[in-house]
């Protein structure tokens, strides 16, 4: 059986690249569609460490802490990069990567999201990458679905 | 396409049913061996398959007396066009926000 494809999108918005990379990372709060994608019965923020290696972390309005992921680039305003695993463990980590450049009226958004056969460091539980990518989709699934039943 | 997905989801809320798909993603099984590896019957076994079935999740086929299922090849993809349009709604917002931003003060002849 073959790797899905990662998930590809692109938008243009009228910002330059630094605003509108501020806006996704920083001022991710202001858009983000929590109500089905979030970790805490009630997120409040979702903050930046940025730098590589630095952590993405929702934070709830009752102060809990939910890592999405860990930063694996971090180029304002061109691009960053991370692992994504919001509700997961590490190791069920797939790949979410954003470019933005600027384009005639404002800043194109380049979002690739792939990586979905991949379990990361854990090699040991590996039965086939496949399976893993199954794994990881499920669950993310399973998830969103507990979420949205809950509200 | 969404109902496809959402049946597919709905059928995944359950978590003996859950369970059967994670059997079968390591490799088709037939009803017995399902049963086997989960603290359920046979007969409610059968009856989450049927329901798995009708979500697009699995197929069977007849060997003899027995009737194996797999998983669905599509199912996967089913479950990832969820996320993709996770993301296309998430950027429709953004998107939103962005054109509605009053951009910072231009610095382009700052220097």
């Amino acid at each position: 059986m073959s790797a899905l494809p990662p998930v590809e999108q692109r938008i243009v918005v009228k910002l330059a690249p630094a605003d509108a990379f501020d806006l996704f990372t920083r001022g991710l709060a202001r858009w983000w569609p929590f109500k089905g994608h979030s970790c805490s019965e009630e997120a409040q923020d979702v903050l930046f460490e940025g730098r590589v290696g630095g952590a993405v972390t929702e934070v709830g309005r009752d102060g809990s802490r939910h890592t999405w992921g860990t930063l694996t680039a971090w180029d304002p305003p061109a691009a960053f990069a991370m692992t994504w695993h919001p509700g997961q463990g590490a190791e069920r980590a797939t790949q979410l990567a954003i470019h933005f450049t600027a384009v005639a009226g404002g800043c194109e958004v380049h979002l690739l999201h792939g990586g979905w056969d991949v379990l990361g460091s854990d090699a040991d539980a590996m039965r086939g990458n496949y399976d893993q990518g199954w794994g990881w989709v499920l669950e993310h699934f399973m998830a969103r679905v507990t979420q949205e039943a809950a509200r | 396409m969404k109902a496809a997905a959402n049946a597919a989801l709905a059928a995944l809320a359950d978590p003996t049913r859950e369970a059967i798909v994670r059997l079968l993603v390591e490799r088709e099984r037939s009803v017995g061996e399902i049963a086997e590896q989960l603290p359920v019957s046979r007969p409610a076994v059968s009856k989450h398959l049927r329901l798995l079935e009708g979500a697009g999740l699995v197929s069977f086929r007849s060997e003899g007396t027995r009737n194996v299922y797999a998983l669905q090849p599509e199912a996967l993809a089913l479950l990832r066009d969820e996320l993709d349009a996770m993301w296309r709604r998430a950027l429709s917002r953004y998107a939103l926000v962005a054109n509605n931003t009053t951009p910072a003060p231009k610095k382009r002849n700052a220097r």
